[in-house]
């Protein structure tokens, strides 16, 4: 096994939520360090909540762990301590060698000065000496893709060239650790696979701690994937089983009507799988049933339905619709089923979303969105998360 | 501060600082040390990006110390103000206290806003945060050596030639930096905390600047002579600055002596206070 560069063991940090207490305690806590009165910082004073509670974990070299977690849960703040800019109020964290950090790109850009000169500066707030930047300043001026602006003041420059000159100067500091808080996604497509590939390349000498909401990206480069809710760490060695875990936790803000009145609305709908599954199981390769009543205004005599399929980001990844004349209108009910054979998507969990429209596909007359959960089950693996599974026939032509 | 390769380890937990000792300034002192280039890049960057977009740019440097001076010299010349025996043309009198004032006060308002003024630098990224208060300085004393031939231009429109002494002022004043380093890091730590501080010193300098000999003589009176000349610790190195224009003898070499010591012992004092909070500073600015 590889050393371990990263030792967090029981870490707290707590915040306050009040600027006028955050400001008084501050100055009884700094107060408090001149005179060499040891803090106490057990407990939660007035306004205060654990924004990192009690967190622990190693990683080693080669390791690239994603951190994930809702908005507000802490991860920024743990990213922070690891990197040495706030101190725990509790536990211990141990760094071996060189920590590179992109907490935020651009951060000590300064927009009066030239691409060039921010490297210089910024090179020299991470810790390089003047030969070093010399040394590595063609590579990140390619890396970023910014010849041709390089001696522009940085105002000029477009947030993804902010964020392509930012990682540029960070990849090339080959630190023993690298810390990450989602700053590719500003990056064009092309430029963010190249991050990423670049990332994948520095494993092999690196430890990577990557924030990001990005899951996709987190499952295909991340071996371990932890949760962070609430300030509190959740771990487990099946990254599929993390990822799963920080989804459930939208599935309530997820689920909406977007469109529907009195006269447009849902009586109900029901997703049958094999007759031995449970309720909204389906088996990969045999068949979905949907089952749906629904109430449409009289007018819209021949009204269609959508079927869509979200994965977990909610994004479509499948639809099925009807065509037009197929359904009818009885006195603004309308009663229908679908037969999806043989059901393709990969094994997994998805969501789904019915839309009905007018007779000519226009006008939106009732949306639920991502209101119905189904699970694929299967004998193959969800690989790399893709959407669908193809059941080739492989046959093999060798010599 | 985590840097250094392979297998150096940084421990981060609560109350690290304070447990390293007398040792600690040992730390201190490589700390900064092994950032000076960082500190000379800032400066550099800080006194490139004042005046690059600015039309007059540098000329400012010439021009900020010529309202008091011209309003002065006109009051005494009208007999607005008293103002007693000076021992040297007044508007060379008056210049020469101007130029270690504003050294003074513009190095102190400078890095007292630092900390707050680095913003996303500060709160994004680790590295000494005593880099930035240093590099303040040197706004500071780039402007002293821009006002240097302004000075000159003094000499010769008022007909009065220094003493070769004069070129010893550097060394004269190298002490005051300590001292402002030493108010800096204090002001700008607890500006970072509670932002009243900046306010109160830009009034406090203006305040300052008549409670140092800087437009009229060292006063005679007691008790304001013991205020002025002795309490301020800015006051000797106005004094002994015109002294090495006039005499090239300091004219009162113990409190000279005694401000200088008062400038390191503020020195040491604010760069362990900075020190001690170094860490705090970050989630509370």
């Amino acid at each position: 096994m590889s050393e371990v560069l990263i030792n967090v063991s029981g870490v707290s940090k707590k915040f306050c939520r009040d600027s006028k207490y955050s400001m008084f305690y501050g100055l009884k806590d700094i107060a408090g360090s001149f005179l060499g009165v040891p803090s106490d910082p057990g407990d939660l004073r007035n306004g205060e909540f654990w924004s990192v509670d009690d967190v622990s974990f190693e990683l080693r070299r080669g390791d690239c762990l994603g951190l994930i977690g809702p908005n507000g849960a802490g991860k920024s703040t743990l990213l922070k301590m690891l990197n040495g800019i706030i101190m725990p109020d509790k536990g211990r964290i141990e760094i071996r060698g060189r920590v590179g950090a992109m907490i935020e790109v651009g951060a000590g850009f300064h927009p009066m000065l030239s691409g060039r000169e921010n490297i210089y500066i910024n090179g020299a707030i991470l810790g390089f000496s003047k030969m070093e930047i010399d040394a590595g300043f063609d590579e990140i001026v390619e890396f970023a893709e910014l010849r041709d602006f390089i001696d522009s003041p940085v105002k000029h420059y477009s947030s993804g060239m902010y964020v392509r000159l930012g990682f540029a100067i960070a990849a090339q500091m080959k630190p023993d650790i690298l810390l990450i808080d989602e700053v590719l996604a500003v990056g064009d497509v092309g430029f963010r696979a190249k991050c990423y590939n670049h990332l994948a390349g520095m494993l092999k000498d690196t430890a990577v701690v990557i924030v990001s909401h990005s899951i996709p990206h987190i499952d295909r480069y991340c071996n371990k994937v932890f949760l962070l809710a609430g300030g509190r760490l959740e771990t487990n060695d099946d990254t599929a089983v993390t990822i799963e875990r920080y989804y459930s936790l939208f599935d309530q803000e997820s689920s909406s009507v977007i469109a529907g009145n009195e006269g447009n609305s849902l009586r109900h709908l029901k997703l049958e799988g094999g007759s031995n599954d449970a309720d909204g199981t389906v088996r990969h390769g045999g068949m979905l049933r949907v089952q749906g009543e629904v109430f449409v205004e009289r007018a819209v005599k021949n009204p269609n339905v959508l079927i869509a399929f979200l994965n977990r980001e909610l994004q479509v990844i499948a639809v099925c619709r009807t065509s037009p004349g197929i359904l009818f209108n009885t006195d603004g009910l309308v009663k229908f089923s679908v037969d999806i054979s043989p059901f393709l998507l990969n094994v997994g969990d998805y969501k789904v979303s019915l839309i009905v429209y007018d007779e000519k596909y226009q006008r939106h007359l009732l949306w639920h969105n991502a209101s119905w959960s189904i699970r694929v089950i299967g004998d193959s693996i969800n690989y790399g998360g893709a959407a669908v599974y193809f059941d080739g026939k492989w046959e093999s032509h060798g010599a | 501060m985590a840097s250094g390769k392979g297998s150096i380890i940084t421990v981060y937990e609560p109350d690290h600082v304070r447990k390293a000792g007398l040792g600690i300034w040992a730390e201190m002192f490589r700390e900064i040390w092994m950032a000076r280039g960082l500190v000379w890049r800032l400066m550099v960057r800080d006194i490139v990006s004042r005046y690059r977009q600015s039309l007059l740019g540098i000329t400012w440097a010439f021009l900020s110390p010529l309202p008091v001076l011209l309003a002065f010299v006109w009051m005494k010349e009208r007999t607005v103000l008293a103002i007693g025996e000076t021992g040297m043309p007044y508007p060379v009198f008056i210049f020469l206290g101007q130029m270690v004032w504003l050294l003074f006060s513009h190095g102190v308002t400078v890095s007292t806003g630092s900390l707050v003024s680095a913003g996303t630098l500060l709160t994004k990224i680790n590295f000494p945060r005593e880099t930035l208060v240093l590099a303040s300085l040197g706004q500071a004393v780039f402007e002293f050596a821009i006002r240097l031939p302004l000075l000159l231009a003094v000499f010769i429109w008022s007909g009065f030639l220094p003493k070769a002494s004069i070129l010893l002022l550097p060394v004269a004043l190298f002490p005051l930096l300590f001292l402002i380093t030493g108010v800096g890091l204090i002001l700008a730590l607890f500006n970072a905390l509670v932002r009243d501080v900046g306010s109160i010193v830009g009034m406090a300098m203006t305040i300052g600047m008549f409670a140092t000999p800087v437009v009229y003589p060292p006063p005679t009176g007691w008790p304001v002579s013991f205020w002025v000349n002795h309490v301020n610790p800015v006051s000797a190195f106005v004094t002994a600055t015109r002294d090495l224009a006039v005499s090239g003898r300091i004219s009162d070499p113990s409190g000279y002596a005694v401000s200088v010591l008062i400038s390191v012992i503020i020195f040491l004092t604010g760069w362990r206070m900075f020190h001690l909070a170094e860490s705090k500073i970050a989630e509370k600015v």
